[in-house]
Parts: C-alpha cells; structure tokens; sequence
C-alpha cells in the first residue's frame, strides 16, 4: 500500500517534468528450474487440486513444462490420502477435513521431497451485497460500485481474500489480488467497497446489467502472509524503484515455489442496480 | 629513560609553564558583513608553526610569551591583516578582514586558507563555501549544497537528481544532518529531488566522512554540519533570485550596528501556480508545492556573552483536490549562548528542537482515513573549550536528547466501521560526554584524540519480547519515567598529521560511532513515509568503526591540491526487514527485522585547481560497499545497492571574461547494484518472477554532463545581479531510475523488461540578485 502510494506520487512528480519509459533487453541468467506447487484445499467442498509445474527462464516463450509423475499426499491430523494424477500436472482427490484440524502436503518430485503446513480456517459467510452509483468527476468515471457485508468473527484472527468476476469473466491482473487480516476490525460488522465500477442495464443502447460474483475466502494465516508479499512482487515487479524483491513467503519447505492453500469461500452474486 | 620523559613531556598538558605567558584573544569577523569567520588562520610571524584557528563562533584565544609579536590573520578569499602588538598582559584584539576584490574576478574554491588541506589534522573532511555552489550547473538550476557534495569523493547520491546521498558505502539513514545544530530528520523536498537547504541562508557547510571529532556521534557514516548565515551587522542586505522551480528572497539586517543582526530566508516553488490555469476542477484545486523558512537572531551583549537564536521550518504539500492528499515538514529551533569564562576558557550552552512529521489522508471526513507519524527531539547540549596554551585546544562537553516516537496514528471516517488501536508512542533518552584534545606535539606532528561515551535508554511507553518466529511473549507497560534497555557506547576518535613538509603530509585516523536511532524503509529514495525506530531490547544500536590513511599534497604554490584516502570501514548491528514485513502501524514491528553485518572500502582521489581562471576538481572513487544478513541470499555476502565500484566527477568552472562564466559536470558511475528474476512461474493465473540472489545484476552505467553560463549583468551601486543557464543531462542519457519486469499486454503470456528514465535533457534558467 505504502510503496503504491510512493511509486504514485514519483511517478506523477517525474510526470510534471520529463520522463521516458521504453522496454529494453536485461541479460538474465536461467536458474535452475524449480518445482512450482500449487495446492489448494477447499475445507468447505472437501476438494483438493494440486497442480504442479517448472519455473522457466524468464523470458522464456515455451509452454509451461507440467510434472507429471510425483507422488501427492496430504494427511489430515493422520489420515493421509493419496491426491491422484489426472493430467496436464494436475492432480485431485477428495478429502474430508474440519476447522480446527492440521492439513500436511507432501510432494515426492523424482525423489525429492517437498512439504507444507496448513491450519484450516474456519469459513465466514457474506450477509450481503449492496450496490450504489456514484456520479463521475475528473478523478474517475463514475458507475456502480458494489459493498460486501459480512460479520467477523471475534476474538479469532481470520484472513481474507476476495475474488472479483463480472458477467463470468474473473478479475485477475496483479492489482486485483486483494488480501486482508481482521487485526483491525475484529468481531466486527465488517463493510468492505470495492474500488470497481460496474455498469447497470442501458436501456437505450440495449445492454444488460452487469452480474458481479464476489467470493469472500477465509484463508489461514500462512495463505495470507503468501499473497500479501506476492501482491508486493508482482505489482511493483522489483528492478529499482522499491527496495530489493525477493520471492513471496511459502509454507513449502524444500526449495520449491508456490503455496499449499487451505481455504473455505462463500459466493454470492448481484446483478447491478438491483 | 631519556625518550620516556621525553613522551611524558609530549602527552602532559602543561597547565602552569610559564608564568610570563599572556593570552591574546578575540573575534575574526568579515568587514562588510559583520559576519563570524569560522577557521581563519591566526598566525604569529616572529615565532615559527604558533598559532590558532577561530572557532565556529569567530573566536579565537592564543597564549604567547610576554613580548613583541607580529600578527597575522589570513582566511582565503580574504585580505591578510598584519598588526604589531606588544603583549604585556592579557589581551583582547578583534580584527574584521576584508573581501579580496582581487579574487572576486577570479574564484576560489573550498579551504579557508591555502594549505589548509595539507596542514589540517583533519581527514575525511569536505567543506563547501555555499557561495561557491553558485558556480556548479544543477538540476533545475536549483542550487544546493547536498548536490555539490555528491560531486566529492566518497559522497554518493541516493539516485537520479536525489539529495539523499551515501557516504563511505552508509546508508541515507546513517548520516547525521544538523543545522544550527538541531538534527533534520528528512532532508528532502519533493520525494527527494531537492534538498531542504536554501543555500542563501547558509554560511558554512562540514561534511565529515571519517575522522569526526569526539563532539560529534549519534550516526554510523557521516555528520553533515551546516550553520545559517548570522545576518549582515552593518547594513541592510538583499540576496535572491527567480527559478523555473523556486524564488527565494534573503533579508539581513543589523538590530543594533556591529552588536546585533538578523537574517530571515524564505523560498517556495509555484508548480502549483500553473495547476490553477486548468479548466478541471480537480486539477485546478490540486496543490504541490513546497517552502522553506530559515531565520537567526543574535545579539551581542557584552564582551563575555553572545545569545543565537536561529530557527528552520519547511513543508511539502502535496494533493489531489480534497480526495487525497499528503504533506511533511521538518522544523528545528535552537537557542545558543556563548559565554566566555576567561580568555581561555570558551563556552557553547545550547538548547535545541526538531521536529518531523507526515501526514497523509484519502477519501473524505465520512469514509476516508488519514496517517500520521512524528519524531521530535528536544536537545540539551554543553560545549567548552579551553585553550591552555599554543600546543592543545581542549574541548570537552556533553549531550542530553529526549526523543519521542509517534510511529502511526491512523483516523478514520465517520462512517467507517473499524477502529484501529494506534501503535505506542515511545521515548528514548540518548546521552553523551565527550573530551578532545587538539595536540601539536611538534612542528610535523600534530594529533586529535579524544573519547565519546554515548548511551541510549528506552523510557515509558510498551516494550515486547519475540520468539523465533516473530510472535509476542510477553508484553510489557512502562511507566512514562521508568528507564529500560540501558545501552552504553564507548567511542574512540583519533586523527593524526605527519608534515612531511610545507606541501607534503601523511593523515591516519580511526573512529567508532554508534548509532541509536534507525530508519526501516521500504523505497530507495527518502521517502516521507519512512519509518523511524529506537534502540530497543531486540534492536541493537549500530557500530561503524573506520581506519583511513591518506596523503595531502599542495602543487605549484597551493595552485592544485591533491588528495588520496583509503578507509576500511566495519558495520555492525545493520538493520533490514523481512519479506514481506508490514511496517505501517505496526507496533512490534520489531518483529519484521532481521540483522546483519556491513563492511565497505575503497579509495578517494581529488584533484582541486585552486586558483585562476579556470578552476575546480576531479574526483574518483574505487569502493566496494557489502552485507552480510542471515536469511538474506542464503547467508552470503551481497553488495549493498549503492556500490557503485567506479564513481568519476569532474567539474570545471572557467571564467571566460569579466562578467562571463561558463562551468560543466561529468558525472560516472557504476550502475546500482539490484535484484533482477532468473526466472518465472504462472500460479493462480499471476505470472511471477523468481529470485534467486540478492543485488546480483546491475543498472547500466550512469552518466550525464550538465552545462552552465552565468553571466554577471552591470552593477548598479552595491545591487549584483546575474542570469544563469543552465542544462542537465545535456546529451539526453536515458539513465535508469527503475527497471521493472512486467507481462507484455498486447503478447499475454511473454514478459519484458522495462526501463523508467526520469531526467533527459532539462534547461533552466534563473536571475540572482545581491544587495
């Protein structure tokens, strides 16, 4: 937040005098590739999907290069459960798991092996959206924008993240990575605006409103602390401005990339100007 | 035997060696101004390699044999004075010495007398003449002494057209800036492009980059000492001018003639002037600007006492019409009085303030929220020297500092639901006592020793203990006046001279300094929204410990100057933050640190062309800056990002006719150390870089040549004026402010790189007066 803030106001105050942006050719060396895991585990639809890839070079134009052969377990406070290979990398089973409890993933990769901790979170639901339309000015166009309500739990900490789509299509460029933590609104009714515009239906040029989908996801502590410093990576993807980038914080062990995810969401939908 | 009581003879102050000793003392003042000449050379002709220095208040005290003596007092730029006196008792003898008008054709550069850069015990030292930065082209035309030093070795600039700077591979936030003394928290305006000094304001300006004498501690790298400008004691007098960025305007006056002056500064910028000419309602209500406001009262009252008051206050204000807005600001008084005790015994008793803080604010009074954060400092400092004989000047003093820490204080609107605990305030007690002795043990040796005894005591406020991991043990309140978390510095300082003879000399010195306070930042330019922290059980005070060796050579009767110092410098206890860390309203934010090590070394040539129509320097600079942190590039050393390993400047200012001056700057550098992906990955639909070392690529390398004219437009009585043109980056480098890596919107899937530059080619020009 602070650094966005920063970068705005450098920008917009080498603006008012002169500045050039070009894009240039940066010598990079190829590190070796890494195992990349992306395991995710909704407690609420007790599905697990674990899809496992390589890091490229990076400027690399070639597919992504899946894993295919490694062995994919996760044991829930002792009962583990064979995640089974299903194609293109990815790999799914069905597990049942409860708040409270302690998920473990582990991934055998040619031998060797990679592993993450997960508490699971328990799931808070939405109350509610509301939608209201606010007139343009020189800042921004103006349209509908869409509040979440929803009630924190107290005295528990509860991590958030929400996703966005409109009319089926996801909201999913760097800046729409959205986390959060309750440390400042704990037990409390929480309101949450999004800073997206939507349109209503027009009944002159003949198009309908848009339907937004929002997904509140309580995430653990861990999921947190990986997509808030991934959001600093890749929305100032290092290089200069900011202080020197380093690769988000994972609860894998072993050297691998990405996250075991271990999460519970609740979906709501509203067609605008309802 | 004989050689022991020879050395005994050398390191004893003789307090009674003759009782047909008399002492001689006074003021050094300029003619036409009235102003204080700190530095100027006393000088006793009939007895070879006696004399004194005047202090930072003009003062002098010399103590000669009972007698006849031919005085003479020389400062550069300055006419010499001879007197003949007759010294039968004590003596007061005030001289005020007149401008040069000779050398006002011609321009001299940087030392108070000719040799001083030989002769001097000093190392490690700059010292800029704020009228001789009138000369060096700068960014905008905006003159400013932090930029001047940049161009000297061993000083760095914090980036493109950035008055933050790195002295001796420091940090920005190991360099201690006073002004009258008061320290200034953030020395920028505008993100870092301009400092906060009106160079019209100032009268002297000491960069120490090693060696710092005992009365000075409190930060790692660097003091940076820069003193206002007393005010004209003889007249009214005018100083100003009108930039593309900035006017400013200096008035000076006497409040009783040759007892009492003062002088008040002001400048401001007006982009915001032409924000105003918009048609948008939110563009025109939007306001960036910045000001400054210097101002200095003294007043003589009588022969044993002097008062000071002198103050500082400036702002930057940034907004984007009343949706969104951010300002900062630092302001600093200081009350000093100078009390003299006997001829010999000179006394500084100071009382000082400074004070920084930011705030910023989105949104409106109902759904918005505003963030605020402050550090104050109020200062109690003592300083006595006494000068017992022509051998030892002694100064000895201490230092009380109370510090207050208001980390984030966040309020929100009427409609918002949540309400944030703001983090605790803390306080700090810093203290110090120092004792130095400037020896001139024999005609070729001369050394100043002396030891700091510094401590730092955390006070009220809540203090907490971690485990591994970074969560809380234990949490504990502290009554406002209950001391904890005693930390005690010990810190040696010597700096010694071998005259190997009038142009030739050797310099060594070795200094430990320890540094209390610390900056958690999370951009490179100095940012308003930096985060301050004390020394507390988990943050230990940072130690610098530097040895420096150099050889000082004058050429062609003091025509060039010549200088080579090589350092080795040893870092201790140095901070950085987690990934990922939250610094903002944080109140353990101790928990997001980790601790490192830090060495840098390297070697500084400078060649100065003192004199004649064509003067100025070159500087070079090989250094190597390095860290060490556990965790950070898997344990191995890494540079720092301001090792720039190759670091050229050259100016040149030639004066081409009566009125016409023409000057130039190359700059060069090794480009910033930084860390760039070796590679990538796609997860939850994000393309991500993977980093493998810490600072293992580099920018391209920096250079730029900035060209200036200054051309000196008719006296009208006593009314100088001048135009100056002035061009930055005269060939257009397309350096590198950032280089950023991004996906490639019109190829998803492929990614490039991209490079922001931030100054090609600027012209400006100004108008100076001088009355």
């Amino acid at each position: 937040m602070k650094t966005k803030i920063i970068l705005t106001l450098l920008l917009v105050t080498a603006g008012l005098f002169t500045s050039c942006i070009e894009v240039i050719d940066v010598d990079l060396n190829d590190s070796d590739p890494r195992l990349v895991i992306e395991a995710n585990l909704n407690a609420r639809t007790q599905q697990a999907e674990v899809r496992l890839t390589r890091s490229r070079s990076y400027f690399a134009v070639e597919e992504i290069e899946p894993v295919n052969n490694a062995i994919v377990f996760i044991d829930i406070d002792g009962t583990t459960t064979s995640v089974e290979f299903q194609e293109e990398g990815i790999y799914k089973a069905q597990i049942p798991v409860s708040v409270g409890q302690t998920a473990t993933l582990s991934v055998d990769d040619g031998g060797a092996i990679y592993t993450a901790i997960s508490e699971v979170p328990g799931l808070v639901e939405l109350d509610s959206l509301t939608n209201e339309f606010v007139e343009s000015n020189s800042l921004f166009e103006g349209g509908w924008f869409v509040t979440l309500h929803w009630v924190d739990p107290a005295r528990v900490p509860n991590n958030y993240r929400v996703k966005i789509s409109k009319n089926d299509s996801s909201y999913n460029s760097p800046s729409d990575l959205q986390v959060f933590e309750d440390e400042f609104f704990d037990g409390l009714e929480f309101e949450g605006s999004l800073f997206y515009f939507f349109e209503g239906a027009d009944s002159v040029a003949g198009t309908p409103a848009d339907r937004v989908k929002v997904e509140l996801i309580s995430i653990s502590a861990a999921s947190y602390k990986y997509y808030n410093s991934l959001s600093d990576i890749i929305v100032n993807q290092g290089g200069g401005s900011v202080a020197a980038p380093a690769n988000p914080v994972t609860n894998l062990t072993g050297g691998a990339l990405g996250l075991f995810n271990v999460f519970q969401a609740d979906t709501m939908e509203l067609m605008i100007g309802e | 035997m004989k050689n022991l009581s020879f050395l005994l003879l050398l390191f004893t102050i003789p307090i009674l060696t003759n009782a047909q000793n008399f002492t001689l003392s006074g003021n050094i003042k300029d003619a036409e101004n009235g102003e204080d000449l700190m530095g100027a050379t006393i000088l006793v002709k009939n007895i070879p390699n006696t004399g004194a220095f005047s202090n930072e208040y003009g003062f002098y005290s010399l103590t000669l044999p009972a007698g006849d003596h031919t005085i003479m007092i020389r400062y550069i730029g300055y006419e010499q004075v001879e007197k003949n006196i007759s010294l039968t008792e004590n003596q007061n003898l005030s001289f005020e010495l007149k401008l040069d008008n000779h050398t006002l054709d011609t321009i001299q550069i940087t030392a108070r007398r000719d040799n001083e850069n030989v002769t001097s015990s000093e190392m490690g030292v700059l010292r800029l003449d704020p009228r001789e930065v009138r000369n060096v082209p700068v960014l905008f035309g905006e003159r400013d002494i932090v930029k001047t030093l940049q161009l000297l070795p061993g000083v760095k600039s914090a980036g493109e057209g950035n008055s933050g700077f790195y002295v001796r591979g420091g940090g920005t936030d190991q360099n201690l800036i006073l002004l009258d003394e008061a320290p200034v928290y953030n020395a920028s305006h505008l993100l870092g492009f301009f400092s906060v000094f009106n160079s019209d304001a100032l009268k002297d300006v000491t960069l120490y980059k090693g060696g710092m004498p005992a009365e000075y501690g409190g930060r790692a790298s660097s003091v940076l000492d820069i003193r206002m400008k007393d005010g004209n004691k003889k007249r009214l007098g005018l100083t100003g001018g009108i930039g593309l960025i900035s006017s400013r305007l200096t008035i000076e006056a006497p409040i009783v003639k040759d007892k009492g002056s003062f002088m008040v500064s002001g400048r401001r910028t007006y982009a915001d002037v032409f924000l105003k000419l918009s048609k948008d309602s939110i563009i025109n209500s939007s306001t960036l600007y910045f000001y400054d406001f210097n101002a200095k009262a003294n007043y003589t009252i009588n022969d044993k006492n002097r008062i000071f008051l002198s103050g500082y206050f400036g702002r930057d204000v940034f907004g984007f019409s009343d949706f969104f807005g951010l300002n900062w600001g630092n302001a600093t008084a200081t009350v000093r009085w100078n009390h003299l005790f006997s001829d010999k015994l000179f006394s500084n008793t100071s009382f000082f303030v400074s004070d920084y803080d930011y705030k910023f604010f989105i949104g409106d009074n109902e759904n918005g929220f505003g963030l605020s954060s402050r550090i104050q400092d109020f200062n109690f400092k003592e300083d006595i020297t006494w000068f017992p004989n022509s051998r030892h000047t002694v100064k000895l003093g201490g230092q009380l500092i109370h510090h207050t820490f208001i980390p984030g204080k966040l309020e929100v609107g009427s409609e918002v639901t949540f309400r944030p605990p703001n983090p605790p305030r803390r306080f700090g007690l810093e203290g110090a006592v120092y004792l130095r002795d400037d020896f001139r043990i024999n005609n070729r040796f001369t050394v100043n020793y002396g030891l700091r005894l510094s401590t730092f005591h955390n006070m009220g406020g809540v203090s907490y203990t971690f485990d591994n991991e970074g969560n809380v043990l234990t949490e504990t309140n502290h009554d406002r006046w209950d001391f904890f978390e005693n930390n005690f510095g010990l810190e040696p300082r010597a700096s010694g001279r071998y005259l190997v003879n009038e142009s030739n000399s050797i310099k060594a010195s070795y200094t430990r300094n320890f540094q209390y306070i610390h900056l958690l930042s999370n951009s490179v330019s100095t940012s308003p929204t930096d985060v301050y922290v004390p020394t507390t059980n988990v943050v230990k005070p940072q130690i610098a410990d530097q040895v420096a060796v150099g050889y000082f050579t004058n050429l062609k009767d003091d025509m060039f100057e010549v200088s080579f110092e090589a350092y080795y410098k040893w870092l201790q206890n140095q901070i950085d933050y987690k990934n990922g860390a939250d610094l903002i309203l944080n109140s353990t934010v101790e928990s997001e640190l980790v601790f490192g090590k830090g060495r840098s070394f390297g070697g500084e040539l400078l060649i100065k062309k003192m004199k004649g129509k064509m003067t100025g320097w070159i500087s070079y600079t090989l250094s190597r800056a390095l860290r060490t942190f556990e965790g950070i590039n898997n344990g191995n050393e890494y540079p720092a990002r301001q090792d720039r390993i190759h670091d050229l400047s050259l100016t040149l200012i030639y004066q081409i006719a009566k009125r016409l001056t023409v000057s130039g700057n190359f700059v060069y550098y090794t480009g910033d150390a930084v860390t760039f992906p070796s590679g990538r990955y796609d997860l939850d639909g994000f393309t991500i870089p993977f980093y493998t070392e810490r600072n293992g690529y580099r920018f391209p390398d920096y250079h730029r040549l900035d060209l200036g004219i200054i051309y000196d437009l008719k006296e009208r009585k006593k009314w100088r004026h001048s135009l100056s043109l002035s061009c930055y980056n005269v060939y257009g480098r397309e350096n590198a402010f950032s280089i950023t890596f991004e996906e490639n919107t019109d190829f998803p899937g492929q990614t490039q790189a991209v490079r922001t530059a931030l100054f090609k080619t600027i012209p400006s020009i100004s108008y100076d007066f001088e009355f």
